[in-house]
């Protein structure tokens, strides 16, 4: 669920819209949208309804279409952070992109997202993903999240 | 101190859920007695009983849509004690929309 092909961080990136192109691109290349030109539209669609800066440096730009294969949460910390919209100005050095697809979405999937989005809150958590120095130590701290899931299951 | 809630967003995957510990973390920090309802993409979560509703000194409703059982909150929101905002509001500034829910009570 966690995916390390979705997981970067230093990634030169300085707007919005080349964050969300940037994953975007990384989903399609996991095999995980159907349209990725349709994916993003959505995206955009829903930062021009409501900026999704939550504050606290992180924004969660989500798309809910069907041009989703299978659901995905991506993080992409930046190099320097950088004003998210003109609404909110708010400077972002975190973003966390969700991807769902309309129907038949798995509720583990729905479960993982809910949980990584529960621990942005927490100031301790986002210390220690901020300072991740690799996009290996970001994965390994992220994919804790799911392991934890894992374990209740059982 | 008690406080319910209740919490919903559009998309429902995360502003719910954070809005849900958002809210949560701040009334913990206070020691207060805190329960949060969700509303979102895994359907109802944490729901709220008739008495836990009555129980509460205040009601605090982070929610971008109608949600379901809005019934329940009719004899709270008489008393003018519900706070209504939306979702991102609380996860942005949590102590001070707590701060706002308290002085309903003034």
């Amino acid at each position: 669920m966690i995916r390390k092909d979705l997981v970067f961080v230093k990634q030169p990136i300085k707007t919005r819209a080349a964050a969300i192109a940037f994953i975007a691109n990384a989903a399609e290349k996991a095999g995980l949208l159907k349209n990725k030109h349709e994916f993003t539209e959505v995206v955009f669609r829903r930062e021009k309804e409501i900026s999704t800066s939550i504050g606290h440096g992180i924004a969660i730009p989500h798309g809910k279409t069907d041009a989703v294969q299978d659901a995905f949460v991506s993080y992409v910390g930046v190099e320097k952070a950088f004003e998210w919209d003109t609404d909110t100005k708010d400077r972002v050095e975190a973003v966390f992109l969700i991807g769902v697809p309309e129907k038949n979405t798995d509720t583990l999937h729905l479960k993982v997202i809910s949980e990584v989005s529960k621990k942005l809150i927490n100031d301790e958590f986002r210390r220690k993903l901020f300072a991740c120095q690799t996009g290996q130590e970001a994965f390994v701290l992220l994919d804790a999240i799911n392991q934890g899931l894992k374990k209740d299951k059982e | 101190m008690k406080i319910v809630g209740v919490t919903a967003c559009i998309t429902g995957v995360a502003h719910t859920y954070m809005a849900q510990e958002a809210i949560e973390q701040e009334c913990k920090k206070r020691g207060y007695d805190i329960k949060v309802e969700t509303q979102g993409g895994m359907g109802i979560d944490n729901e709220l009983s008739e008495e836990e509703i009555a129980a509460a000194d205040v009601v605090i409703m982070a929610v971008a849509i109608g949600i379901e059982g809005e019934e329940r909150f009719e004899e709270k929101e008489d008393a003018g004690r519900i706070l209504t905002l939306n979702p991102a509001e609380v996860i942005r500034d949590p102590a001070a929309i707590i701060d706002k829910a308290i002085s309903l009570l003034k």
